[in-house]
């Protein structure tokens, strides 16, 4: 088969759609947070409203314009649409036209103010977008439940494309490469004094408490400075573990090493880890909560099936076979 | 052979795979300004990866600068057939994560006082005490304007920021006439130093002040002389003298 079938081929797969569902709920939730914590302190209108209303800066309104600029009311209003729209979204009500409204409520505010955002809110908005376009709507969702009760409804309801969840997986892979390919500080890269955790940790803008206690393990933050360099210039190892594993029938002795050690499982859990330790000690907003919906959609379906059945079979009781529960 | 969708959805979606690759490329973008190198971070960087090449620092930096501009010029006309598409569906991919740490951080006060009396601080980050609008200083969004306004090419937005919270302050404390804003610099302690609690030096920098307007004109912030009491005290870094709060009554 040439190259180009393959290629089509793949992106034509269909599959539960529990993965996409996954990551629609935590990006949902994520967005709601955040932009709820704006509002609860009022953050949204130093943020986002021009200058001439009490803002930070002077901005640029786009289409906003044609309502009456960066008032505090058109701020709080849309930042409001935005979350109720991804609640919509988290719940799976009319998920496309609350996805629609969520990315389009999500892009505006985050692109207004250049000097206040950051790397959450290209991620956040390219989750979106990819969700967007997907049927992450018919699992896990109101909408999903609807359609169950509908005459005629069957298992192929339930199923969605499979290429948004290996567009995201590869989105994410960029965004490791990517920031690891930038990160050229000699304090980084292998050779050098590996001290740039400890000084990324004593910054008093992103350090979630003072971090000079830390000193006498200068030693493990060197460790963290190497690992974290290396995790994200071999993000690219992450889509060959993939390509492998979905390949695993074929025959080589690297695809076979690969699909042995389980790489891709040792990445995404050494990614989990590495997240968690960001959340414990720096404050760098929804950032990694957004990963994480990449992360849910990382797994394949049967996957979290296996995984709920295991808790179901923990917490309510009953036997698991390999198969799933008895 | 499949049908024509999913042979128009594999092109598609392969351009976009494409373009977002693309536009993921290291970008120099941001970091081309010759003000922004002289800062002491930007220097020790250039000091560490001079010495690796054993090449004169001043030699390094301006090779580099040689290197960077016409990167960034070529950079800049790679993307040119993408940028309008990643516009339009707001794909953008710039993940300039942490590249390097801030070796001299800034740290940022806000005191206030009627006129002629004393300061008293409001807000300064890090500490326990000068608290006021922590929550929305706190932010995520608000703490990444303040990185910036720490840096000299932000200059402007820096004196907008600070009339900004100005306004804030007058609003709660209608006692204030003049509001000041500034940062405290040092440079972040070595792990040894941390130890032996030696903690670096530093100064006030890009002080701003803004008076209370009562005619409803803009607040203006006013630059003032850089560390006009600057303490340079040893062994406090996250409380400068100075900063230690005694409290403004709303």
């Amino acid at each position: 088969m040439s190259l180009w079938r393959r290629w089509v081929a793949l992106l034509d797969h269909r599959e539960p759609a529990t993965s996409l569902a996954l990551a629609r709920i935590v990006i949902g939730l994520t967005i709601t947070a955040h932009l709820g914590h704006m509002v609860w302190v009022d953050g949204d209108l130093l943020v986002w409203t021009d200058a001439a209303y009490g803002g930070l800066r002077a901005l640029e309104p786009g289409w906003l314009a044609h309502v009456g600029g960066l008032t505090p009311e058109n701020v709080r209003a849309l930042v409001l649409v935005t979350i109720a729209a991804a609640l919509a979204f988290t719940a799976g009500a009319w998920t496309r036209l609350s996805a629609v409204v969520t990315w389009i409520g999500f892009r505006t505010l985050a692109d207004l103010n250049s000097h206040s955002g950051g790397a959450y809110d290209e991620l956040a908005k390219n989750i979106l977008l990819f969700l967007l376009v997907s049927g992450c709507g018919r699992a896990l969702s109101l909408d999903a439940w609807r359609a169950a009760r509908r005459p005629g409804a069957g298992p192929a309801d339930t199923l969605a494309p499979a290429w948004p969840r290996y567009a995201l997986i590869f989105q994410l892979v960029l965004m490791y490469w990517a920031t690891g390919m930038q990160k050229v500080s000699s304090g980084w890269v292998p050779g050098g004094a590996a001290d740039a955790l400890w000084y990324i940790l004593q910054q008093p803008t992103w350090q979630r408490v003072e971090m000079t206690w830390l000193a006498p393990a200068f030693a493990v933050t060197q460790v963290a400075t190497l690992g974290t360099w290396l995790f994200e210039q071999a993000a690219p190892i992450l889509l060959l573990a993939y390509w492998f594993r979905h390949t695993r029938t074929r025959p080589g002795r690297l695809r076979a090493a690969f699909n042995r050690l389980d790489l891709r499982s040792l990445y995404l859990l050494l990614g989990v880890g590495m997240h968690a330790g960001i959340e414990l000690s720096m404050e760098v907003g929804a950032f990694s909560w957004a990963t994480m919906a990449i992360y849910a959609a990382a797994l394949h379906p049967d996957e979290w099936t296996r995984i709920a059945q295991r808790i179901r079979a923990r917490f309510l009781g009953g036997a698991v076979t390999p198969s799933g529960r008895s | 052979m499949p049908g024509w969708w999913p042979q128009v959805r594999a092109a598609l979606v392969a351009l976009h795979l494409a373009a977002i690759t693309l536009s993921a490329l290291p970008s120099p973008e941001g970091g081309l300004n010759r003000g922004t190198w002289s800062d002491p971070t930007v220097q020790a960087e250039f000091k560490a990866w001079s010495a690796r090449f054993g090449m004169d620092k001043q030699a390094f930096e301006d090779q580099l600068w040689v290197f960077a501009t016409g990167y960034g010029r070529a950079y800049k006309k790679l993307l040119t057939p993408v940028d309008p598409y990643e516009e339009l569906v707001g794909s953008e991919q710039g993940w300039k994560m942490f590249i390097a740490p801030h070796r001299f951080p800034t740290r940022l006060e806000i005191a206030g006082r009627a006129k002629d009396g004393a300061w008293d601080v409001l807000f300064y980050e890090s500490s326990d005490t000068a608290t006021w609008r922590r929550g929305v200083l706190r932010l995520e969004r608000l703490r990444s304007a303040i990185f910036r306004w720490g840096w000299p090419n932000y200059s402007s937005a820096w004196g907008r920021g600070c009339a900004a919270l100005a306004g804030l302050a007058f609003e709660d404390f209608p006692a204030l006439d003049e509001v000041r804003c500034r940062f405290w610099k040092a440079r972040s302690p070595s792990p040894e130093e941390a130890i032996r609690g030696d903690l670096p030096e530093g100064a006030w920098v890009s002080a701003r002040l803004v008076h209370r307007r009562d005619d409803g004109a803009p607040l203006v912030a006013e630059r003032m002389e850089d560390a006009p009491d600057a303490p340079n005290q040893r062994g406090s870094i996250s409380t400068p003298k100075g900063a230690a709060a005694e409290g403004v009554a709303p």
